[in-house]
């Protein structure tokens, strides 16, 4: 309630109460003091007053005695006189008054009125203040053996009030004066605690705006040093907390541009409703701010995870455990979008997610590069199966090959030294025979130097045509042989080569016979590599036939094929009654510098080359070429080639 | 002058032709193998003093044979000579291996033939 009443300034205050105090105390002090005084100077009074009436008791009671009553009068003028006396009486034992003086303005006179007073009932001295006057009465037995009467002293006490009231204010002056020069020194005193506890209440509510002001150390008191040092290292403490805060602020908002720049940010409250997302979030998701205010984060729900996913995620979060996941969401067009997530749950104090932070990353294009990735790495995986199966494959065939490309060159080796074993045979006896002649020439018979000049002619003519045959084959088997192919009448061709072949038949004494009935018979063909196959057999046939009959018949034959439908051939047959072929050796015939082995067939000078020759040639126009055969009755050679339809 | 036989073994007919004439032509005595497998059994039989031996002949090519002979107890003591038309080096490798005596390739010259025959079979035996 005090408190309510006074003003609001702490030394006011002080002051105030210090004065209320001393205005309590002090007064009551005072009046104590001056009731003590008047007390005091009543008691001196008293006192003083008791001895002049004792004296005048005593000196009065030599006049009663003898009845001196001027004497007596004198006598109480002469004490009337003293200062403070307004009268005396002098009573007989009973009250009857003897004398009375009393002191009007200053000159005391006898007085005549009063006859009886009341005078007290013992023998002893009273003194008497009359109620509320300031007058004192002293009655003092007059004694003289006994008591025989009564002095009354009437005394003023005005004067002595006056003093004390004096006094009193002298008190009251000096007092005041004390006071305000009390109330003056404690202002004084007051006023540089005032002071500093005015700064430091400033300084405290100015500590939070402009932090790490420090103000000076007040050394006056204990508290307020206290105080001081308590303020300013409070100011210190808050300034480097506000520095360190500033510094988290910023790196944290550094943090949040990194955020921004790179992830995809959002965040809810409590139940999922968004209160924020940054940037890259609405350019993703293609919703404007405002659209998303509030708006549960489940709008970008595509459908594609079961329940329990998004039942297992609230699960996570809500106790404030970290969910991270991938997850298909829909944008506002409806587009696909796959965001790696992590969702981070902020825990108030009872540990209760009070907001959710969303972070993502669009991994939408990772995804379908995932996607791509594995399909390529199917096809490649297929591709590897295939090409390892390709691979396998084609390593037999390259073994083939190889292998076939080993054989090749063994056989074209063999095929060399044999070239050149067959070239140098015939060169040999050329060059014997002729270095026989040229040593001994003289010393020969005409018929042995014709001989072996035979000999020298025939092995001549035997290198020449192996070495063209070695020609012609090197030119098929390097596929440069130029095949002149034409339309030719075949049945004409075969005829005109009989012909020619008639003679030498005729002359080593053989029947021939040439038998043809085609309906077709174009063909096309090289004719002269046709001629040199008829020319071939036809010469081995007379060759190797010394009696009997070399024929030769052409037959047409229709056959069905897959490759070739409905193909005409025609069968080309020339047999003889020759020596005959072994029937082992039937198809080795047809092989390179296969010579039957026979002393007979050996001096014929064949190059072993003729019948492949063939062979190659009628291959070469997808024909045949085969031998039958029986030994000591005769062979058959037969070629089949295909006739050109006229349709 | 002693008279030595002389085998001739290849199988064309006028080759033996003209060896014949250089080895009468040395006086010496023939015999003639047309295989490789007469040219064996005729060596081993007949243990001529100078085999000729053909390389490309049937049966047995020449290289085998003299292979064969070295083989035999008193192999070493044929005198062989290997007539090649391969003449490749490594036909002389093959013919050192196999222990020919001596090597000549066709065609030969038959005046070298015989000057060889003289070197081989010299007119005072000495066996």
């Amino acid at each position: 309630m005090l408190e309510k009443l006074l003003p609001k300034r702490l030394d006011i205050q002080v002051v105030i109460i210090c004065g209320m105090m001393i205005l309590l105390f002090v007064p009551a002090y005072l009046i104590n003091e001056a009731r003590q005084e008047i007390d005091y100077v009543i008691d001196t009074i008293k006192l003083e007053t008791k001895v002049v009436a004792q004296n005048i008791a005593l000196t009065s009671s030599k006049y009663l005695v003898i009845r001196d009553y001027s004497s007596l009068e004198n006598l109480l003028i002469r004490s009337a006189a003293f200062p403070g006396v307004i009268g005396i009486q002098i009573t007989d034992p009973l009250g009857n008054v003897i004398s009375d003086v009393i002191k009007t303005d200053t000159k005391p006179e006898a007085r005549f009125s009063v006859t009886s007073l009341e005078v007290p009932a013992e023998n002893k001295p009273v003194i008497e203040i009359a109620e509320g006057s300031n007058e004192l009465f002293i009655f003092e037995p007059i004694v003289s053996g006994s008591s025989i009467g009564w002095v009354r002293l009437h005394y003023e006490l005005e004067q002595a009030q006056l003093h004390a009231k004096n006094r009193f204010q002298e008190y009251l002056v000096d007092v005041t004066i004390l006071t305000l020069v009390l109330i003056m020194l404690l202002f004084a005193f007051l006023r540089k605690p005032m002071r500093m506890i005015r700064e430091a209440a400033d300084f405290a509510g100015r500590m939070t705006d402009k932090t790490g002001e420090q103000i000076p150390v007040c050394t006056q008191s204990d508290e307020l040093n206290k105080l001081s040092v308590a303020l300013n290292n409070a100011s210190g403490d808050l300034h480097q907390q506000e520095m360190a805060i500033n510094q988290a602020l910023k790196d944290l908002e550094m943090q949040k541009l990194a955020l921004d720049e790179h992830s995809i940010v959002a965040i809810t409250d409590e139940r999922g409703g968004i209160t924020y997302a940054n940037k890259k979030f609405l350019e993703v998701t293609g919703y404007e701010c405002e659209e998303l205010q509030g708006v549960n984060l489940r709008i970008l729900n595509s459908g594609f995870h079961p329940t329990e996913f998004f039942d297992e995620m609230w699960t996570t979060i809500s106790v404030g455990k970290i969910w991270r996941d991938e997850i298909l969401n829909t944008n506002k067009s409806g587009k696909r979008i796959w965001l790696s997530a992590s969702i981070i749950p902020f825990i108030d104090d009872k540990n209760k997610p009070y907001q959710y932070i969303l972070i993502c990353t669009d991994i939408t294009a990772l995804k379908s590069a995932e996607r791509q990735l594995e399909r390529k790495n199917r096809s490649l995986e297929e591709l590897t199966d295939h090409l390892e199966d390709m691979v396998k494959q084609r390593t037999e065939e390259l073994e083939t090959a190889n292998t076939k490309l080993l054989h090749l060159n063994k056989i074209k080796s063999e095929f060399v030294s044999v070239v050149s074993h067959e070239l140098r045979t015939p060169l040999t006896s050329i060059k014997s025979f002729a270095e026989i002649l040229e040593d001994d020439i003289e010393d020969m018979e005409p018929d042995t130097q014709r001989r072996y000049l035979r000999i020298i002619n025939d092995e001549s003519d035997r290198l020449g045509r192996l070495i063209n045959d070695v020609l012609d084959l090197q030119k098929i088997d390097a596929g440069m042989m130029s095949w002149n192919d034409s339309l030719v009448n075949f049945e004409d061709l075969v005829k005109s080569k009989f012909e020619v072949f008639e003679q030498a038949v005729k002359a080593k004494g053989l029947d021939y016979e040439l038998t043809a009935n085609l309906d077709v018979s174009l063909v096309e063909i090289d004719p002269d590599k046709i001629s040199q196959v008829i020319s071939n057999i036809l010469s081995n046939a007379l060759k190797f036939t010394s009696k009997g009959k070399i024929s030769l018949s052409l037959t047409e034959r229709v056959e069905e094929s897959e490759t070739d439908g409905r193909q005409s051939w025609i069968l080309t047959k020339i047999c003889d009654t020759g020596f005959g072929i072994p029937a082992e050796e039937v198809d080795n015939v047809f092989k390179r510098f296969h010579q039957v082995d026979s002393s007979e067939t050996r001096e014929q000078g064949g190059s072993g080359l003729g019948l492949n020759i063939c062979k190659e040639i009628i291959e070469h126009y997808n024909g045949q070429i085969w031998a039958e055969s029986e030994p000591g009755k005769g062979s058959c050679f037969c070629f089949k080639l295909k006739a050109v339809n006229n349709e | 002058m002693s008279k030595k036989t002389v085998l001739i073994c290849d199988d064309e007919p006028l080759i033996r032709e003209a060896i014949s004439y250089s080895v009468k032509k040395e006086g010496h005595d023939i015999l003639m193998a047309a295989d490789g497998g007469e040219a064996l059994l005729f060596s081993m039989e007949k243990k001529p003093d100078l085999i000729l031996l053909d390389v490309g002949m049937p049966v047995m090519t020449g290289f085998e044979v003299c292979e064969k002979l070295r083989e035999q107890a008193d192999g070493d003591k044929y005198k062989i000579v290997i007539i090649t038309a391969f003449g490749q080096a490594s036909d002389i490798e093959k013919a050192k291996q196999v222990g020919a005596t001596r090597f000549i390739s066709k065609p030969f010259s038959p005046r070298a033939l015989q000057e060889m025959i003289r070197e081989i079979l010299p007119e005072q035996g000495d066996e």
